[in-house]
């Protein structure tokens, strides 16, 4: 760090005396109205010109924040979270069951019966097998649903689909539509974060938190759980903060002349609003991920304290700090790249679920406890899953990996307005597909819109002769049953 | 309650009535009375309808799908789908279809089928003719499907009228209007009350002229000539500078950029592969060549339509018909029936859009519910593109030569071939004879891993088949079903060192073998022999192509980029082999690389380099290197075609075959077939499109059903008010900011109105007047006093005028994403300005790599530094890989139609500028740049800042900065070149440096 700077005539017009100085009384409502979310002018509602200022919600809504944890490539549901004692001791029989995945659709096939065993918790009583034990001990905060269809087995389309609510590229994502609906209630942070896994970013990488047809604002922003959280946050080769107080001061200045005669451009002064908003989203955002005041304890909770689960228990530890800063939707990534890097257990399933759900049990689990036992799980719903699940078959003649599944699968929420200890919807006896209370990846972007507050079958954006909803044309309802 | 599909689940007591029913025996049926019907609906149908279908069909405010159940008229009337009752054929009906679960896309109720139970009430109920007990019956009032009739009023729309043909008004200051525009724009200002701004002066003129035009500033030099000649006579200096600018390679460039953005132009798939789209640059080029040779519209639109059914087609306007393929494809979509004319639908929704403003893709599932557009009419246009084959990799291209041109390379080929073979041979005695002497032959030997053998071997079983196959018969998800299964090593007559399997005597055979991966190799190599020409397919890609024959099995190591397109589970290999003349023959194998017989495969091996080496000091002769050489020659030879490689349109033959609606948008849901036929409202007298009478082309031994051209015909021919209307409204949008209509392609009732209608219409008849002459537009806007107005702010104006509607000041704008960049390259001096041909991969933060599923690959850093400085429109659009700089400033999405661009405003462009390593670069250099101006701090700065501005600078800005350039060096203690990088960061951030006026 360089020399403090010293009383030069740039370095005393602080923020207060530029907004007074600039312009005549347009620009400067505009401005209150950028810099306005916090601090001293918060309480003058100016016309604003910021998208992403916050938004009262539609109806009564319990989930402020969100965070999606993104299980890529496809948990195998009935080795999880869906029971299904009538596999046991099935192993190796060929049976005939429609199922289809990347190997095309099929009618029979040798089931590879559940390879971990499942134990019963809570007062609920739910089984759940020993790869989440950890996850286990939280289940009566959490809603299972088990009958949930996807419209594609393809990773690529259901990616889309699961993130956008469309097989197509070209659409808004979920996260996107929680911040044209909310707003976001902090300008030094992005509303909309993304956290990826450290093998790199699912197939199709940004098309999956892409705001389509929306302004580039409503698009999720990559976030480093190490280093520099985002992109181009630090200067290149490093510039004091003095430094760069001098030249902001300084293009305030210059541009505050050059707005003088164009005192009716919001635009000009929102231009220069945002690079106070930059100037301080960059000692926010480091300060989000700055785990140095986190007590042992809750590092540990996470997970913290064991390389297998360092990683993820770092993610989710991050956003409950970031959900308490106010950021509006989190997503998660568990898995990146390709096959064995994600859930995509084609070849071992034994060793792939081990890796992913041993690295993920923990740190999911700590979440959840530690939003609990700060009162924040009230208001920030927890959504786990994948873009599908697994066949109960083997893909190939030998081995125990199986192929995608969207005929049937499971999902889970919880907190945020969700009611805890219950399970909705059921697959047939081995989980081939959902035959009861069938949900659509739809009906599950309703029931999270509606937790935030959003009308689905409201919530609207035109864009190309439309009225475009998340839920589509013909609109969808969100599943009564889990939510509280 | 757990449900097992063996059992019947618990009945509920409404069930009782049934049994009791159905254990009768079939005597109480079928004595059909109405009051048993009455009595069965009212006891047992009734009660299950209600629990699980009244919710939403007809019970409550919902009536999905325009189905009403609740009553008998609801039933038979039918929905989206038709009638729910097949009177003549009961077990028909669409209800039983419905719940009978048969058919994966229609399935009622979709939450959870119905009961076997269930199923039997409905079946008995359907088979007793559906008698309702009209007390329980719930009617709708006008909630169900409505017909489509067209009004007076409907084609009355103002965009659908016929223009206008009003000359422009008289109005009292005459001098001010200097043409046509100026008449309209002022008479409705004096309407208004509006003062019009005075003219902007000079120096903002030509700032304004050169984005406007080119997308790049004008140089220092530039703005002080022509703020010098307009001292003696503006309006020749004016003239001089719009007819420069007109005729340069950089107007193309921009205005190129803008059209891009309509038909949404990308250069990948998007997907999983999100595979790049092979030569697809070239359409780019064409479109920057259409602007730059003032290509009449009319024909630019008929060329991207239907460059291949014209009259005499040229490579030019072949590459046009790579309008057709810009779209993303799924090579591997679940439903693949219903991917096809996902990808037509989005072609005829674009289409539509960019010629029309016209939003035909809302009415793909229903009658629009807004414009007077009806799914007649979008089946009805979609039917023109019926005949466009599939997109696909490789199916989609073609060789641009003569048949002399085509013949002489093939001679050039054989002989080339001939001596490279000698060559080889040779060496390869000579290689062979040193590394048995040294016992090397053994050196690159690891146990090879077989995916698919070939015949001297295990063999494999193929599916094959000797008919056409559709153009996506090499994709992953190609369902080859219908194929023969048989094993390898195909073919006829005799071979040396062949082993036929499977006879195999007709012009051209299509294979295909899966092999499934539990795990990633990190080499691949094929072993093929083949009579005659062959192309291998890898997951969709291809990764081998030769043409001729051999005459033994050959060992091709593949590149990485090959190796990449593995993955664990299915994996796909597609082989297309084409004979001429003799006996013909294809077999192959694909292993990992390590094949201890073949040399390559130790040269190329891991101690490759080493026994090259030895070799080399040895015998005084670079064998190794001597031999890899040939071998990459000869596979090049083979490779090669003749002509230049287009990705272009082409269509399945003369008759596409039947195309029907396509209910409720579903592909598997067909209702009354279509011809081709133009939106009813544009052209027909009564509700139904006008039929097209399109007559089928061949070109070049290809046949195409000619509709495209009818259609391209159409639009300039009976539909050209419309056509004329929106492209005269394009041009005037992006030399005003904003378009006469704002929904630049959107003129129906959803869009936004014209400002000025009348001019609108003035402008599109001087546009067909013109014959379609685009730059002939320019001049008209561009001399347009309108035009020419200043853009500062006038308060009572601004009072009842706040948007600028009527004109009456020049509205600023932000310089768009590539505008930025471009700039920002032109000021540091790096531009590079070269014109046309493939993309560029500028250098990505590493950050953003890491956010694709294959971290690094598909962005290889361009090789040429050079190309980094390309300008932004030829750094490679890939779907799933954005560029970040130019996204977050608002760059158009490629995967729907940007008409309009937005202009954010957020931090993280302000990170960007400030922090990112591109600015923070290109700061340096524009630092550098000024310090070689010499002289004073003072007078460096003055030309800076005249390179940002592109003006003079003001004194006390001078001062300004001239005290930062110290204060950076008193207390931040930055060196007197590090602070003016400082400087030069701070000119690119300003608000007049990215804002015009």
């Amino acid at each position: 760090m360089k020399k403090k700077q010293k009383g030069t005539f740039c370095g005393n017009v602080n923020r207060r005396e530029f907004l007074s100085t600039v312009g005549g009384g347009f620009p400067a409502m505009a401005l209150t109205g950028m810099l306005g979310q916090e601090g001293f002018f918060s309480q003058t509602q100016a016309a604003s010109s910021n998208p992403l200022a916050a938004v009262p919600p539609m109806l009564l809504g319990k989930a402020k924040s969100v965070i999606f944890l993104f299980m890529y490539g496809g948990p195998s549901h009935i080795d999880t979270f869906d029971y299904k004692p009538a596999m046991v001791g099935m192993d190796g029989k060929t049976i005939s069951v429609k199922t289809f995945g990347r190997g095309g659709k099929k009618n029979e096939g040798r089931i590879v019966e559940p390879k971990w065993k499942f134990k019963q918790y809570g007062e609920s009583g739910k089984y759940v097998s020993d790869l989440f034990p950890h996850v286990g001990s939280c289940v009566d905060d959490i809603a299972f649903i088990h009958s949930m269809t996807a419209d594609s087995p393809i990773h690529g389309s259901a990616l889309l689909m699961m993130n956008s609510g469309s097989l197509i590229s070209g659409n808004p994502s979920l996260g996107s539509w929680a911040n044209y609906g909310l707003g976001s209630v902090n300008d030094n942070l992005p509303g909309y974060v993304v956290m990826l896994d450290q093998s790199g970013g699912p197939i199709s990488g940004a098309k999956n938190w892409t705001s389509g047809f929306m302004p580039a604002s409503y698009q999720g922003t990559v976030f480093r759980s190490q280093g520099d959280p985002i992109l181009n946050l630090k200067h290149v080769s490093g510039m004091g903060d003095g430094e760069q107080r001098v030249l902001i001061d300084s293009l305030n200045h210059l541009n505050s002349g050059h707005l003088s005669p164009r005192y009716d451009n919001t635009n000009l002064s929102a231009r220069i609003a945002s690079y106070e908003l930059a100037y301080r989203m960059q000692a926010t955002a480091p300060e989000a991920i700055d785990l140095e005041d986190e007590p042992e304890e809750t590092k540990s909770l996470y997970g913290m304290d064991n390389p297998e689960t360092e990683d993820f228990g770092r993610k989710c530890l991050l956003s409950r700090r970031l959900v308490e800063r106010g950021v509006r939707f989190i997503q998660l990534y568990s898995g990146g790249a390709h096959n064995d890097d994600n859930w995509d257990a084609h070849g071992d399933l034994e060793k792939n679920h081990n890796h992913h759900a041993g690295a993920t049990d923990k740190p999911i689990a700590g979440l959840l406890k530690d939003l609990k036992r700060r009162g924040m799980l009230e208001d920030t719903l927890v959504v786990w899953g994948g873009e599908f699940g697994r066949q109960p078959t083997a893909e190939y003649a030998e081995g125990t990996g199986r192929d995608h599944n969207s005929y049937g699968f499971t999902m889970w929420m919880a907190g945020g307005g969700v009611k805890g200890g219950v399970s909705v919807g059921q697959t047939d006896e081995l989980g081939s597909m959902a035959v009861e209370n069938r949900y659509q990846v739809k009906h599950l972007h309703a029931t999270i819109l509606s937790l935030m507050g959003l009308d689905p079958n409201h919530l609207s954006y035109f864009f190309g002769g439309l009225d475009h909803k998340l839920v589509g044309v013909e609109g969808a309802d969100p599943i009564r049953e889990v939510m509280a | 309650m757990r449900t097992n599909p063996l059992q019947f689940p618990t009945q509920p007591c409404w069930l009782a009535g049934l049994s009791a029913l159905l254990m009768s025996g079939g005597s109480m049926l079928a004595q059909d009375d109405d009051e048993k019907g009455r009595q069965f609906y009212a006891e047992t149908v009734f009660p299950l309808l209600e629990t699980r279908c009244f919710e939403c069909h007809g019970g409550g405010e919902k009536l999905k799908g325009h189905f009403r159940i609740t009553s008998r008229e609801g039933l038979i009337r039918g929905g989206d789908y038709g009638s729910g009752i097949d009177t003549a054929n009961p077990t028909e009906s669409l209800v039983l279809e419905m719940v009978s679960y048969q058919d994966d896309e229609h399935q009622m109720p979709p939450k959870e089928k119905l009961s076997e139970a269930e199923i039997a009430v409905l079946t008995q109920w359907v088979e007793m003719g559906a008698p309702y007990d009209s007390s329980l019956e719930i009617k709708g009032e006008g909630t169900e499907r409505r017909g489509f009739t067209l009004t007076d009023e409907d084609r009355d729309w103002w965009a659908y009228r016929a223009l206008s043909g009003d000359a422009p008004p008289q109005v009292d200051d005459l001098d001010w209007s200097k043409n046509g525009i100026d008449s309209f724009v002022r008479a409705q200002l004096e309407r208004e009350g509006l003062k019009p701004n005075p003219q902007a002066p000079p120096a903002t003129l030509i700032r304004r002229l050169h984005y406007d035009l080119t997308g790049l500033p004008p140089t220092p030099a530039e703005v002080e000539a022509f703020v010098g000649a307009c001292e003696s006579d503006f309006d020749k200096a004016y003239s001089m500078l719009v007819e420069d600018l007109l005729a340069r390679p950089q107007y193309g460039e921009k205005w190129a950029r803008h059209w891009l953005d309509v038909v949404r132009y990308a250069e990948s798939n998007g997907f999983e592969r999100d595979n790049s789209k092979p030569h697809i640059w070239r359409y780019r080029d064409y479109v920057i060549d259409a602007f730059n040779n003032d290509k009449p519209y009319d024909q630019f639109l008929i060329e991207q339509l239907a460059g291949d059914e014209i009259a005499e087609p040229t490579m030019e306007s072949l590459v046009a018909t790579g309008y057709h393929r810009l779209m993303q494809w799924d090579d591997e979509p679940a439903d693949r029936l219903q991917h096809v004319y996902d990808v037509l639908a989005d072609n005829v929704q674009i289409t539509s859009e960019v010629f029309l403003a016209t939003s035909l893709g809302c009415a793909r599932c229903h009658d629009h519910k807004a414009d007077p557009i009806s799914q007649k009419d979008f089946y009805s246009f979609m039917s023109f593109f019926h005949g466009v084959t599939h997109y696909q990799t490789a199916g989609t291209l073609m060789n641009w030569a003569s048949p002399e041109e085509k013949s002489a390379f093939e001679e050039e080929r054989k002989s080339q071939l001939d001596d490279l073979t000698r060559q080889r041979d040779e060496i390869k005695a000579q290689l062979t004879d040193y590394l048995t002497e040294n016992n090397q032959m053994g050196a690159g030997k690891a146990k090879p891993v077989t995916f698919i053998d070939d015949s001297r071997g295990q063999g494999a079983v193929w599916a094959y088949t000797v008919s056409k196959p559709s153009d996506d018969w090499a994709d992953v998800g190609y369902i080859n079903k219908a194929w023969v299964k048989a094993a390898g090593g195909f073919g006829a007559g005799s071979h040396p060192k062949s082993k036929i399997h499977t006879k195999w005597d007709t012009k051209e055979i299509w294979m295909r073998a899966n092999f499934g991966l539990k795990a990633l190799p990190d080499s691949l190599s094929l072993e093929i022999y083949h009579d005659e020409d062959v192309e291998v397919y890898l997951n969709g890609t291809l990764i081998h192509q030769a043409k001729g024959f051999l005459k033994d099995y050959e060992v091709t190591p593949l590149p990485a980029s090959a190796v990449d397109l593995l993955q664990t589970g299915k994996n796909v290999i597609a082989v297309h082999c084409r004979h001429g003349a003799g006996g013909q023959y294809i077999d192959l194998a694909l292993r990992t690389s390590s094949a201890a017989s073949s040399l390559s495969s130790i040269l190329s091996g891991p101690s490759g380099k080493k026994i090259g080496k030895e070799i080399k000091s040895k015998t005084g002769a670079d064998l190794a290197g001597a031999y890899q050489g040939v071998v990459a020659d000869i596979a090049k030879w083979r490779r090669r075609e003749q002509g230049i490689p287009l990705n272009v349109v082409t269509e399945k033959g003369p008759d596409p075959g039947p195309l029907n609606i396509h209910l409720r948008g579903s592909a598997h849901a067909l209702g009354a077939e279509v011809s081709p036929g133009f939106p009813a409202v544009l052209s027909s007298a009564d509700s139904d499109p006008l039929p097209a009478s399109p007559a089928p082309v061949e070109y070049s031994g290809r046949v195409s059903s000619g509709r495209r051209l009818a259609l391209a015909e159409w639009m300039v021919g009976g539909g050209k008010m419309l056509t004329a209307r929106v492209m005269a409204n394009r041009i005037w949008q992006h030399h005003f900011g904003r378009g006469i209509v704002p929904s630049s392609s959107d003129f129906g009732k959803l869009g936004e109105k014209p400002t000025h209608p009348e001019l609108l219409d003035w402008l599109a008849s001087q546009f067909i007047e013109s014959d379609w002459d685009i730059k002939a537009m320019h001049r008209l806007m561009l001399h347009s006093r309108t035009y020419q107005l200043s853009s500062e702010p006038d308060s009572g104006n601004i009072a009842s005028d706040p948007q600028n509607n009527n004109l009456w000041r020049f509205s600023m704008r932000r310089l768009t994403a590539e505008e930025l960049r471009d700039t920002i390259l032109a000021v540091s001096g790096k531009l590079n300005t070269e014109l046309h041909g493939e993309w560029v991969y500028p250098p990505l933060p590493a950050e953003v790599l890491a956010t694709a599923s294959r971290p690094g690959k598909g962005w290889p850093v361009s090789k040429n530094e050079e190309d980094h400085y390309r300008r932004s429109l030829y750094v490679h659009v890939k779907r799933s890989l954005r560029h970040q700089m130019l996204a977050d400033f608002d760059q158009a999405d490629t995967d729907t139609a940007c008409a309009v661009r937005f202009a954010t405003t957020v931090p993280t462009q302000a990170l960007t500028m400030l922090n990112s390593k591109f600015v923070n670069d290109q700061a340096a250099l524009f630092a550098a740049r000024m310090s070689e101006e010499g002289g004073s701090v003072r007078d460096q700065i003055a030309a800076g800042l005249a390179l940002v501005f592109q003006r003079e600078p003001q004194e006390e800005e001078l001062d300004h900065l001239v005290e930062l350039h110290d204060t950076l060096q008193r207390d931040i203690e930055l060196s007197p070149e590090e602070a003016l990088e400082r400087l030069a960061l701070l000119a690119l951030n300003l608000n007049e440096f990215i804002y015009l006026d």
